[in-house]
């Protein structure tokens, strides 16, 4: 009874673990114009605005993201936003079907996949504790000001004015949007990660990629814009997004010869339990010296495979790309 | 106090009961007295205005404090509006679009105040406004979301009909500018037409109220 008991408790487990939540599946769509801003709605709660106008006559194939949290192929919902001017003709926007789409993350060996994903800091909206008693006191000035009703309004743009100071935004510096490249030096398909807080973009030219967020259960909203030069974007208020995508990279692109990867301005270097801080790693330059056994950031040098030497590094910043983080192992 | 208020010993705003007021108030005001996740998803600037535009325009017997009244009201709705606004802000919503809500809450407000006041002023207009508000602002709108909401899975989604009168609801706007994911930020034509028709009938009633001399 109790080993029944056991099996059905890890079956039970299996089955959450195969009906994770799909938030990326492409749903292809047949618009007619003319038509604007088509709504597509998953059961479950996903949502995909599809930005942009088609005039008439205008016919177009889209294949647009729409988050399906759970898992079901039913058809979507289509809607159409709203219209300042519902006497205009409207076009049509059919559900044509699913892409089917190999698993993104295939190529990917199991010790990459299972890697720590980045962390991101953010400190919580906060609002002072002031903030109750502003606002009464505001009503009570306001009310006896009534017969004065000009000062009266004055006096609430001031506390208009004295409660906007009160609420502190959240903090996001420490890592808003992040990239991780993870790999081994004697593989050529990288994972490459990015993540940010509340929205991110994936690029046009990303291919194939996998969506996940934190809390697992946030809804998600699409923005698929009718250019296909556009990127996509994909909101999950107060959650943690995360792309991961396949990245190729050339045999031998990394090794303590040369780096043919990428310029850091930062690198550490795990060896023998032991982490060596090296400062900047130049593009094309053979491993320099240790400067001293400064630390990696903590994020990144947690849950890593052991008996292994493990290389971090910090591409150095361009204004092109958000903050990107490199982790080799086998260098 | 206006000559109503003064006759049955109640203090009054404009021409709004003061308790009517403070009811308001709290209603705008009492998200701001919780912690800022008890409100995760929704716009707090939404949702502060919403109180007031459902108040603003109900149906008037006396025109009351005019522009004065309409001042005190706004009075009261800024500073909720503006500290809902602030935690949208900082909560990552987009400038536009709470712009636009800002704007279109003190707009509404401010307009279906001004129509109420002047229609109360006419007898017949009086009557007339009743019905319209009843119709565009706050009875369609009603009735499409209890079909809606209770009555879809029996008898389908509202008539389409019905859906059309309700998008012309500046209370049904508001409504939908809740939820934070809630992106359209085209500019609320079909509310601001109801909102044309009604302070227009409360300037004709203005106009009727002069030609004939009476007395507000």
């Amino acid at each position: 009874m109790k080993r029944a008991l056991l099996v059905l408790v890890a079956l039970v487990l299996v089955a959450r673990g195969v009906t994770a939540l799909e938030l990326a599946r492409f749903a292809e769509i047949e618009l007619v114009g003319p038509l604007a801003n088509v709504v597509l709605e998953a059961r479950g709660g996903g949502r995909t605005h599809i930005e942009g106008a088609l005039g008439a006559g205008e016919t177009r194939l889209v294949a647009v993201p729409l988050s399906v949290p759970d898992r079901s192929t039913a058809a979507p919902t289509i809607k159409f936003d709203e219209d300042p001017d519902p006497s205009r003709p409207r076009g049509s926007a059919r559900f044509v079907g699913w892409r089917k789409d190999p698993a993104p993350l295939e190529g990917l060996s199991p010790g990459l996949k299972a890697r720590a994903r980045p962390a991101l800091l953010e400190t919580p909206l906060g609002v002072s504790r002031a903030a109750p008693f502003v606002l009464l006191l505001s009503v009570i000035v306001v009310l006896f000001l009534r017969r004065r009703p000009f000062v009266a309004l004055a006096a609430a743009l001031l506390a208009a004015a004295a409660l906007a100071s009160l609420v502190t935004s959240p903090v996001r510096e420490a890592g808003a949007a992040v990239t991780l490249v993870d790999g081994h030096v004697d593989e050529t398909n990288w994972r490459q990660i990015d993540a940010a807080l509340d929205r991110i973009v994936v690029a046009p030219e990303a291919g194939a990629f996998e969506l996940a967020t934190d809390p697992a259960q946030s809804m998600v909203t699409w923005e698929a814009p009718l250019d296909p030069t556009r990127p996509l974007s994909a909101r999950a208020p107060r959650a943690r997004l995360f792309a991961t995508r396949v990245v190729e990279v050339s045999s031998g692109s990394l090794s303590r010869a040369a780096n043919r990867l990428a310029a850091f301005d930062e690198a550490w270097l795990r060896e023998d339990g032991a982490w060596k801080h090296f400062g900047a790693w130049d593009f094309g330059a053979p491993l320099p010296a240790p400067l001293d056994t400064a630390l990696p950031p903590g994020w990144l040098a947690s849950a890593l495979p052991q008996g292994i030497s493990i290389l971090l590094a910090r591409e150095r910043p361009s204004a092109a790309r958000s903050s990107t983080w490199i982790r080799v192992a086998g260098l | 106090m206006n000559a109503r208020g003064a006759a049955v010993g109640v203090a009054v705003v404009g021409d709004t009961p003061l308790l009517g007021a403070c009811v308001t108030w709290i209603l705008s005001a009492a998200p701001f007295f919780f912690a800022p996740s008890a409100f995760e998803g929704v716009s707090r600037a939404a949702l502060a205005a919403l109180p007031w535009i459902a108040v603003a325009g109900l149906p008037r017997r006396d025109r009351g404090g005019g522009f004065g009244g309409i001042a005190v009201e706004i009075a009261l709705l800024v500073p909720p509006l503006a500290l809902g606004a602030r935690l949208d802000l900082a909560a990552g919503m987009e400038r536009a679009h709470l712009g636009l809500i800002v704007a279109a809450s003190l707009v509404f407000t401010a307009a279906l105040s001004f129509a109420a006041r002047e229609a109360a002023s006419e007898r017949r207009a009086r009557g007339l406004y009743a019905w319209l508000w009843f119709a565009f602002v706050a009875g369609v709108p009603i009735l499409c979301a209890t079909l809606a909401l209770g009555g879809a899975s029996l008898f389908g989604p509202p008539p389409a009909i019905l859906a059309r009168i309700a998008a012309a609801s500046p209370l049904q706007w508001i409504c939908a500018r809740l939820p934070v994911d809630e992106l359209a930020s085209a500019i609320p034509y079909l509310p601001l037409a109801t909102l044309v028709l009604l302070v227009s009938l409360g300037l004709l009633a203005a106009r009727a109220r002069h030609d004939t001399g009476r007395a507000p």
